[in-house]
């Protein structure tokens, strides 16, 4: 298997398709992370392909003490800001708690999520998994989610809300019995 | 059933992740939060899951991610090959293009490179092509076989080349046929008018050409002045300031040098000779109480010397009206103000669509040769762009004592290649050079040349840096930055909704460091290859608070979290070596520094890369670092690799001696003091790695309580407002952190330093037992 930093160095040599295989891991992250900043699915998808395109410019200034996906992360996190700033107002402290998520690359915790939310996601209830499938893996806006189902924006905010709350109460029950068996 | 305010905290917060939230559901969840723990709590358990769900949707749309990756890589690579073949192209033109430069005319001017600037243009400035001619603004660039025209009396314009070369047109003044090819050197056509050229020494058999209707002005490096048809149209006279210039006229080929103060013309039936010229050194002075008028810039040459008398009971006044003064050519004089109110000197900077700084237009752009002197001091820069120097010879320049305003035009950005320094000095002069006394309140100072003194031993000449992106950089030997107060801010707001790449303090080999107040930053202080001593560096943002190489004394300085005003990012530690040691590199010394993680750092007090190497690490404090079992990705420890490294058992051998240490870190989760290790000893068994640290003679990883004095600080004591006042000082401030920093009574730190260090030295930035340092 080709390890990180000799395709570090064929990409540095302006190997696209050397660059290609190391960022491609990691850009579910980056999608996740390029969202959280700028609460927009289809800009958070721009922010990813503008952060390959600076990175792979510019992997000549890679500093030498930094990770690669840290940097990249740093790239994305500049582009998701300017990105929000044409979008939404942000609260500090949500910030400041999406770096403290994101801080940890290979989180424990989000791992284990991961791998058990697709079940918990079908196990929710007809509608309000239809809202976070909508909202979450079709990009739609609240308001498109509320004219297709026919309801009020408010309405749809209540069944995110609680779909929220299920999904972590499932997870965490299917930890539990993850961890006793 | 009523809905409590964490319910209502919580459901907005699902709707601010939605994307979706009311300005005023906001503002409310923004004011719980902060008073309510268990909601700050929720929140981190809610975006942990939204990282989750967010990266499952990643997963799902992993080829249609992987397809725009590529496709975007595609465009970098085609615009790589185009580039390409644009130089291959611009290469094979060349063998054409001699003798037949029109070739170029007929491309179109994409197509082809620029090779100058329009730095300066006022009244009517045209850009002509063969076939077209259109407005043209300054910052454009020109392209290879593009013309300029200036039309009108007031109209002027000017062409500067990369190499500082530059053509001034004045009045009705066409150029065309501009061109700068490798194997050819500049060429310019002047069809009519009066050119000002100032040509730098051009390369060996590229003389630079400007050609008329009547002859060829061949220039390898001087200041001249070619007026096409200024009577009868049928003539083209050449004046020459400096150097020599080889004219030849067309009509028979005969030529002739004409040297510094002579002139010639070139007309039919009249004889080709060299006549004196008379050149009259200008000198400008502005009594006390007067006001200049720039009309347009005031451009200082030869010996010129300019002088603004104002004094502390009668200013001056200088309207730059967006204008600059600056020098053209080889100056050598003198130019000096004093009390002076200085407003509009200077423009905006130009920048190209792409974001590149084309045009800075300075307020002062000086060029010094010879013995020439600047003298700054008193005045205040309102609205008003950046200085710019350079000092060869022998020239001396003294900036002392002014104020540039927040209202300064000066650009700083979120991006630093975006934002230019108000004041930056290069040159080869070695004469003692001063930059003291002055408020600057945006943006930074940029000093290359040698021999600085930035700053002094009085509190009066202290320089205070307080704004975006504030900072000393430092890079000649011989400079000493002392006494001054620097205080980057970096304020998340709309317009600026992050920073890039900001540093506020950085000095070189040979310089001196010591005495300063430096707060925020990225990397507060990056890069300090000499000595650094006794200074507080405080209010850590992302990453560091000192960056360095492996190289350098660092010592008796306060390092203090402060309060942060930025979210977490890739923090590192406090101090992080960055370069293994390059030629002539012995290791960092790191010596006699409090650091204080004031219980909010989950940092290391010291991290290394592979290789980097710390030369001594004694008799320095380690106190209140909130150490967790994990930073980032491996275990944490005082002094430790990188984060990406996992901790081994020794560490790698990265210290040359480790010793007569303190550690305290009551909170911590985790006590490891060393992860790093000293070649060939054990840890707390050999003297040389821990065996004198505190306790001494102690168990690995035991720690003990500093005792300072106190009390502590959780925040930076003093504010701006105050300091730019004058009621606090520099000394003032350095005096009240030392002395909080000083060991109490019953402190283990008192006379527990290394004995090498001479006896009773104490542990610590600061001893118990001696005066405190000077400032």
């Amino acid at each position: 298997m080709e390890n990180e930093l000799d395709l570090l160095t064929r990409a540095k040599k302006g190997d696209a398709p050397a660059f290609e295989r190391l960022v491609t891991p990691q850009l579910p992250m980056l999608f996740a992370y390029s969202r959280a900043i700028c609460l927009d699915f289809h800009a958070a998808q721009d922010v990813v392909q503008e952060t390959a395109i600076i990175a792979f410019r510019n992997l000549n200034h890679l500093f030498p003490e930094a990770d690669f996906s840290t940097w990249l992360r740093a790239i994305a996190r500049r582009q998701a800001l300017e990105a929000r700033r044409k979008l939404h107002r942000f609260a500090r402290f949500a910030e400041e708690a999406v770096e403290r998520a994101y801080q940890d690359p290979d989180a424990p915790a989000v791992l284990a999520q991961r791998k058990l939310l697709g079940d918990c996601i079908r196990a929710l209830g007809e509608r309000v998994q239809g809202v976070v499938e909508e909202h979450y893996f079709r990009g739609s806006r609240l308001s498109e989610v509320a004219t297709r189902l026919k309801t009020s924006v408010s309405a749809v905010k209540q069944l995110l809300y609680r779909g929220r709350k299920m999904l972590e109460e499932c997870v965490k029950k299917r930890l539990i019995t993850e961890q006793s068996s | 059933m009523t809905i409590s305010a964490c319910d209502r905290a919580r459901e907005a917060m699902s709707d601010y992740l939605a994307g979706d939230v009311l300005p005023d559901e906001l503002a409310a969840l923004e004011a719980h939060v902060a008073e309510c723990a268990a909601c700050g709590a929720e929140i981190d358990r809610v975006i942990l899951q939204d990282r989750a769900i967010g990266e499952l949707v990643g997963i799902s749309l992993a080829e249609s991610l992987k397809g725009r990756v590529r496709s975007g890589l595609a465009k970098v690579q085609a615009a790589r090959r185009l580039r390409l073949r644009r130089i291959l192209f611009v290469a094979a033109t060349i063998l054409v293009a001699v003798g037949a430069s029109a070739v170029w005319m007929q491309l179109p001017s994409g197509e082809v490179p620029a090779i100058a600037t329009l730095d300066v243009s006022r009244g009517e400035v045209l850009l002509t092509t063969k076939s077209s001619a259109s407005p043209a603004a300054r910052g454009m660039p020109v392209a290879e076989g593009q013309g300029l025209q200036t039309r009108g009396a007031e109209s002027r314009a000017v062409l500067r080349y990369p190499d500082g070369s530059e053509f001034e047109l004045r009045g009705d003044t066409t150029l065309d046929h501009l061109s700068d090819l490798p194997a050819a050197g500049k060429r310019a056509f002047l069809a009519r008018g009066t050119l000002r050229a100032t040509v730098v020494p051009q390369p060996a058999g590229r003389p630079l050409v400007v050609t008329s209707p009547q002859a060829d002005a061949k220039v390898v490096g001087t200041r001249l002045r070619l007026i096409v048809g200024a009577k009868s149209g049928d003539e083209t006279r050449l004046e020459v300031e400096t150097g020599k210039v080889r004219l030849a006229r067309t009509l028979d080929g005969a030529s002739l040098d004409v040297s510094a103060g002579f002139f010639a013309v070139a007309r039919k039936g009249t004889p080709l000779l060299a006549q004196p010229l008379p050149i009259a050194v200008q000198t400008i002075v502005v009594e006390a109480g007067d006001t200049l008028d720039l009309k347009e810039d005031l451009v200082l040459s030869g010996a010129d010397t300019m002088e603004v008398r104002g004094t502390a009971e009668k200013h001056c006044t200088l309207r730059g009206n967006r204008h600059r003064i600056r020098t053209s050519g080889e100056w050598s004089g003198k130019l000096r103000i004093s009390h002076c109110d200085i407003a509009e000197l200077g423009d905006l900077v130009v920048f190209t669509p792409q974001g590149r700084i084309t045009s800075q237009a300075h307020a002062l752009e000086l060029t010094a040769a010879k013995d020439a002197e600047i003298v700054v001091e008193q005045s205040t820069f309102h609205t008003s762009s950046s200085v710019s120097l350079r000092l060869d010879g022998t020239s001396t320049a003294r900036f002392a004592d002014n104020t540039s305003s927040a209202d300064s035009i000066v650009w700083v950005d979120k991006a630093v290649e975006k934002s230019v320094p108000f004041f930056a000095a290069t040159g080869t002069s070695i004469a003692p050079k001063v930059f003291r006394g002055n408020r600057i309140y945006k943006s930074n100072v940029q000093i290359s040349g040698k021999n600085w003194t930035i700053g002094g031993a009085t509190d009066a000449e202290s320089n205070l840096i307080i704004g975006y992106r504030a900072g000393i950089f430092a890079y000649g030997e011989g400079t000493v930055v002392r006494g001054n107060y620097l205080h980057c801010l970096m304020p998340r707001t709309p317009e600026y909704p992050y920073w890039s790449q900001v540093a506020t303090f950085t000095t070189a080999k040979g310089a001196l460091a010591e005495h300063n107040v430096i707060r925020d930053g990225e990397w507060i202080v990056q890069f300090v290859e000499g000595e650094f001593r006794n200074n507080l560096i405080c209010d850590i943002n992302d990453h560091n608070l000192l960056r360095n190489s492996s190289t350098g004394r660092i010592h008796h300085n306060i390092f203090v979290a402060g309060r942060p005003d930025h979210p977490p990012g890739s923090q590192s530690g406090c101090i992080f070596i960055v370069y293994a040691p390059r030629e002539g590199e012995t290791g960092a010394e790191i010596f006699n520094n409090t650091f204080d993680a004031g219980g909010v750092l989950n940092i290391p007090g010291i991290e290394a890369n592979p290789g980097a190497l710390v030369k001594s690490l004694r008799n320095n404090v380690f106190f209140n670092f909130p150490h967790q079992e994990k930073y980032l990705r491996s275990a944490q420890a005082m002094i430790r690799p990188i984060w990406t490294e996992p901790l081994t058992e020794p560490g790698p051998a990265q210290l040359g001696y480790a010793d007569y240490n303190a550690f305290y870190s009551p909170a911590a989760k985790v006590k490891k003091n060393y992860a790093l290790s000293v070649a060939g000893k054990t840890e707390r068994r050999d003297a040389g790695f821990a065996l004198n640290d505190l306790p001494r003679g102690g168990a690995p990883n035991e720690q003990v309580d500093p005792k300072f004095k106190g009390p502590i600080p959780t925040a930076f004591l003093f504010q701006d407002e105050d300091i730019k006042s004058g009621k606090v000082t520099v000394s003032k401030m350095l005096a009240h952190y030392r002395d909080l920093y000083t060991p109490g009574p019953g402190s283990p730190l008192i006379d527990a330093g290394d004995p090498a260090d001479g006896e009773g030295t104490d542990i610590g930035a600061v001893d118990a037992g001696k005066p405190a340092p000077h400032k």
